[in-house]
């Protein structure tokens, strides 16, 4: 019965996703990657709201094939329960005529192979960020090389007008951003990124985080502690930059 | 015969229980486990990490680096900011976080200060670091709340942490704030550190109280490098059975103690991290479902307790699911407990083996299913002739 169902729940999921992103027609951040996904897209709508500029984040996802769809649409999981699954199956429909914020944050997670293909069928993202790429979930591809394609299909498929935000700390990032062909901005500890973290500073609550690009230098100043923090403060603002910058609705809102 | 074990004694509860498997039907209120089974979600997230096969090798000693991601996002939500690569540790339980933690900040002959009545194991995890454990008398008229100035007279220039639970087992008191950053005022003052357990926080069974009234020192930002807490998901999720718990604090104190932790257990064991990594993302309904029961199951022993007035008499816990009940016929609690149990075949934990304050108590746990509530107490009111 469940064998059935999840399938069929999936086609359904992912036929109204279709049609409320052409309804909407939202701009989508997907931040992808083994670690740290969480506590980005976190950090991203935080600066974009910050901003006024109309965001919200998914929930954090528990599974690639159903979770992108329930969070893109908003909606609960019903976990093992065929009761709350019944009643997002019924809300579902009327959900997609629902307003639907500007920007969608969302986690990609990768774990097999052919996630990205399936997820990029879902929903095809603007700006992709890669915040770490580890040997987590090494048992379900060859070698870490076969991870790295994973996510080569996702930076590969983006628009030529969007952006890839990379972590070139990380040595697979490091060998996937030689296939980005759309517009890329790295950041990281290394040197030789576009936004390079100087420095940071842990205070007794939070850290001040330096950030330097070629033309000028920044002090962010983050309430929460650890590395993982500072490079979401980084993605955070090469975001919310592309966004002035680029997206018309937004520059209109903001008046930049 | 060992020198290190000369002074620890096997707990008064785990005595009982022991003793208890000497009779054939006995009704145990005794040992501090609820009566649910682990929620499925949790079994299913384990089931897929065991058909995957990543179950079978160690984790990094400080834990699977997803589940301490979790705790962190978990964290945050409840204003604690912990850095997940460095200031979490997952653990075999709350207890070996205790273990780990004061074998670590503590030198031998040190002093821990702690509530008494507290958690019977809490003197035996001090002795076995070789420090001496001071025992601090709760208020008993003001349902034991901290006394903040006993605290105070009881340091000397051997105390070195102020340990406590929090809500307090066998009490149930929930601190509040104001007592709390008492004694963090007193830590501060004599550069001690605190340890905060707070295995029963989810528990608050008080309907005066609400998320935000629970408090923990964790959350100021000010006590980082003083504050370790010690939180577990035995009690949470029903999964006392996986013994699976996590602590945190700032990075310079977690890099100490998960020395030890890496010599005491390597890692936690990963088919429980699982679970645990289940029970965070999926089972807040079940701890919503246990926390709804305990409080049917405190209106049923209240109830029960009521009509022994004229043997017990109790406040009604803020948390946790246990009722410390006072004995107004009997005195020695230890020798009431085992007549109890040889004579009505009814386990309970005498209050002796909480701190000399808890002399004269029982602790009955209400955790357990409704219907050995009632056979227990059938029996008890039987023992007394009612």
């Amino acid at each position: 019965m469940k064998c059935l169902l999840r399938p069929l729940l999936r086609i359904y999921l992912k036929t109204l996703v279709k049609l409320a992103i052409f309804i909407h027609r939202p701009v989508v951040v997907a931040v992808a990657g083994s670690m740290n996904k969480h506590i980005a897209k976190e950090a991203i709508v935080k600066e974009l709201l910050y901003c006024k500029i109309d965001a919200r984040a998914g929930r954090r996802g528990f599974n690639t094939d159903i979770g992108l769809p329930l969070t893109v649409l908003n909606l609960p999981s019903g976990f093992n329960s065929y009761k709350d699954w019944r009643r997002t199956v019924i809300i579902a429909p009327r959900v997609i005529f629902k307003k639907m914020e500007r920007v969608l944050v969302l986690e990609f997670g990768i774990s097999e192979v052919g996630d990205s293909q399936y997820l990029l069928s879902i929903v095809k993202p603007q700006i992709i960020v890669i915040t770490e790429i580890t040997a987590r979930y090494i048992e379900n591809f060859k070698n870490t090389d076969q991870i790295i394609r994973e996510y080569e299909c996702l930076v590969t498929n983006i628009n030529e007008d969007g952006l890839v935000v990379a972590n070139i700390d990380n040595l697979n990032i490091r060998k996937l951003v030689l296939s980005v062909k759309a517009p890329l901005i790295t950041f990281g500890f290394n040197v030789k990124a576009d936004n390079v973290i100087d420095s940071v500073g842990v205070r007794t609550t939070g850290q001040s985080v330096i950030i330097k690009t070629s033309d000028k230098s920044q002090c962010l100043n983050v309430d929460r502690f650890g590395k993982h923090h500072a490079y979401a403060a980084v993605i955070s603002q090469i975001v919310l930059k592309y966004f002035l910058s680029n997206d018309k609705s937004v520059q209109k809102k903001t008046k930049v | 015969m060992f020198k290190r074990t000369q002074n620890i004694n096997l707990s008064l509860i785990k005595g009982i229980e022991l003793e208890a498997t000497k009779y054939c039907d006995v009704v145990s209120l005794a040992l501090g486990t609820p009566s649910f089974d682990t929620p499925d979600c949790i079994k299913r997230r384990v089931e897929v990490a065991l058909k995957k096969g990543l179950v079978a090798k160690y984790s990094l000693s400080p834990g699977l680096p997803e589940l301490r991601e979790l705790i962190e996002i978990t964290l945050a939500k409840e204003n604690m900011y912990y850095d997940w690569q460095k200031e979490i540790i997952v653990t075999v339980g709350a207890i070996e976080a205790i273990s780990a933690t004061l074998l670590t900040i503590t030198n031998p002959g040190d002093e821990v200060l702690i509530p008494d009545p507290t958690y019977t194991s809490y003197r035996d995890a001090i002795i076995m670091a070789g420090c001496k454990p001071v025992y601090v008398p709760s208020i008993e008229k003001n349902n034991w709340s901290l006394n903040i100035k006993a605290f105070s007279k009881a340091i000397t220039p051997k105390s070195k942490v102020i340990f406590f639970c929090n809500p307090n087992n066998p009490t149930g008191t929930l601190y509040s704030k104001e007592s709390l950053l008492g004694l963090a005022e007193i830590a501060e003052r004599n550069n001690l550190y605190i340890m905060s357990d707070e295995v029963y926080k989810d528990f608050i069974l008080n309907d005066d109280y609400d998320d935000k009234s629970v408090f923990s020192l964790a959350e100021n930002v000010n006590l980082r490098k003083r504050v370790i807490r010690i939180a577990g998901f035995s009690k949470m999720y029903a999964m006392t059975g996986w013994r699976v718990g996590y602590m945190h604090s700032d990075a310079s104190i977690i890099q100490e103690i998960l020395k030890v932790h890496d010599v005491l257990v390597t890692c936690a064991p990963v088919v429980s991290q699982y679970a645990a990594l289940g029970g965070l993302e999926m089972a807040q309904k079940d701890v919503q479902y246990f926390k709804n029961e305990f409080k049917k199951r405190l209106d049923l022993i209240c109830l029960r307790l009521d009509r022994l007035s004229e043997y017990f008499s109790c406040d009604r816990p803020d948390g946790a699911y246990f009722m410390f009940a006072k004995m107004l016929k009997e005195k020695d609690s230890k020798v009431f407990a085992f007549d109890l149990l040889k004579k009505a075949q009814v386990a309970v934990v005498p209050g002796i083996s909480f701190g000399p304050s808890g002399e004269g108590y029982i602790r009955f746990n209400f955790g357990v299913k409704e219907e050995f509530i009632n056979k227990a107490f059938d029996r008890i009111e039987k023992y007394f002739g009612i």
